[in-house]
């Protein structure tokens, strides 16, 4: 279902994440990363975030992370990022 | 902006601990409160939250068994509720912001720019001859009608741009490097004479009769052109004649004399390193002298240091002061050694020639000595020159103007 929904959104010129929910990740380079679209926080520390990202979890770890902001469409996660990973 | 924005309505920073404190910033977000500068502090998280969000947050907090303790309060809310007894200093700011706006009103600084032939103090002169000066309204300054007012006293004058910025007038100014002036063609007839002693090299005649041709010896005051024009008929016989203001260009080799002495002996300041000081300040226009002892000062430099009180870059603010140094110094004789003197004397014997060449003089030779007689530096010896030798005089002769007859 999704994927009908990405591809007519593709097909119309729309930006997929507008219809499907997913979770959009911006980086700047290893010290910066924007999420849009999260769904929620899930565990906080200084070296491990774990985050509900649509259609699934994802779990950064790395040194002094900290949230420069935190709002209901966006996050920002500042500090040294080594690992970005995805899990259900 | 934003971070104002956070400062004006208050914020604070709180410290969040409990049992499921992630649950808490879900709730948070999900109700459109925002967070920020989230950071983990020993199990513990800390961030900042405006004030009004705060209050929305206790019912979160019951709910995510957590607790949550304000460790800091920023902003303006929390500063004048720290200081709403201190009533004089909230009277001190209103004055303060008056007094501001008061003076934002008034003219305190004229700056002028682009201006190398007209001094500042000539412009400031003239301003205030036509009503313009430090302390004056600004809604009483048309731009307009001062930058046309400039270019009409001034016609060298040529792009006036008036402007106030803050409580400064700026005035910038475009002059005219060279002005065409169309100088009135004198046609009194004329001869051209030699202005010295010489040897004709070329001579080229363009009105007037040409008396001397090149490799001839002239001497000074010799007509070489005339301004007298003879008339000839057919017959070659002499029918009258008429008088032109002579032209001709007339170079000559002539041999010209120079001398320049000076006296060794000469006066030299020597600064005693004594120093005073004086102090100027204008207050609203008025002048305050705080006059420094200067007293067994007979003789003294003074090094001036303006300068205004200016808040930012435009307001400037009605109080402006000069810082006077007076530095002491005695006139004391001293003696050019020999390499001195002769150091100066080839300096301006070096000015004179270029003097020369800058009026189109050409130097053949030159033969000057530099001695020292008698407790003077004289330079002396002869040039050789080619240059322009004619110069204008009445014309000379008998001279009866007749009518030319026909043949």
């Amino acid at each position: 279902m999704n994927d009908r929904l990405e591809n007519l959104a593709a097909s119309l010129g729309l930006p997929r994440e507008l219809v499907s929910g997913s979770a959009v990740l911006s980086s700047f380079g290893d010290s910066c990363l924007l999420i849009e679209n999260h769904k929620g926080l899930i565990e906080y520390g200084r070296e491990l975030i774990k985050l509900h990202a649509r259609p699934c979890k994802m779990e950064i770890t790395g040194q002094n992370l900290d949230i420069a902001y935190y709002t209901a469409d966006e996050m920002k996660i500042t500090g040294k990022i080594t690992q970005i990973r995805y899990y259900r | 902006m934003k971070s104002f924005m956070r400062w004006c309505m208050g914020y604070l920073l709180v410290e969040l601990s409990g049992y499921s404190p992630e649950r808490l910033l879900n709730l948070c977000s999900f109700n459109q409160i925002e967070l920020w500068e989230l950071v983990n502090v020993e199990g513990k998280y800390r961030f900042y939250i405006m004030a009004c969000d705060f209050k929305r947050m206790t019912g979160f907090v019951r709910k995510s068994k957590s607790r949550l303790v304000v460790l800091k309060k920023n902003g303006l809310p929390f500063f004048l509720r720290r200081h709403r007894k201190r009533r004089l200093f909230a009277v001190g700011i209103l004055v303060c912001a008056f007094l501001l706006h008061v003076l934002s009103l008034y003219i305190w600084d004229v700056d002028f720019d682009g201006n190398s032939r007209f001094t500042d103090e000539l412009l400031m002169q003239t301003l205030n001859e036509h009503g313009y000066e430090a302390g004056m309204t600004k809604a009483s300054v048309v731009c307009d009608d001062l930058e046309m007012m400039l270019r009409e006293t001034y016609p060298e004058i040529t792009w006036v741009s008036a402007q106030i910025r803050g409580t400064r007038l700026l005035i910038q100014i475009r002059e005219n490097t060279g002005i065409l002036t169309v100088e009135p063609v004198d046609e009194t007839p004329c001869d051209l004479v030699a202005a010295s002693d010489g040897v004709i090299q070329e001579i080229v005649t363009r009105s007037g009769t040409a008396l001397v041709k090149a490799g001839d010896t002239v001497t000074a005051g010799q007509v070489l052109v005339s301004g007298v024009v003879e008339l000839y008929n057919d017959s070659k016989e002499k029918t009258g004649e008429h008088q032109v203001r002579a032209d001709a260009t007339i170079l000559a080799a002539t041999e010209l004399a120079y001398e320049d002495r000076f006296p060794l002996e000469h006066t030299v300041k020597w600064h005693s390193g004594r120093k005073r000081y004086q102090l100027k300040i204008w207050l609203f226009g008025k002048e305050i002298f705080l006059d420094g002892n200067i007293r067994g000062f007979s003789l003294y430099d003074t090094v001036t240091q303006p300068g205004q009180m200016i808040l930012g870059e435009d307001f400037s603010l009605p109080i402006s002061w000069e810082f006077h140094e007076l530095r002491e110094y005695e006139e004391v004789k001293a003696i050019y050694s020999e390499e001195e003197a002769r150091a100066i004397a080839e300096d301006n014997c070096q000015r004179f020639f270029e003097n020369l060449i800058e009026k189109g003089v050409q130097i053949v030779e030159k033969n000057v000595r530099i001695d020292m007689i008698g407790g003077e530096c004289v330079a002396q010896g002869t040039l050789s020159l080619i240059g322009e030798i004619g110069t204008q005089a009445p014309v000379s002769g008998n001279f009866e103007e007749q009518e030319e007859t026909g043949s």
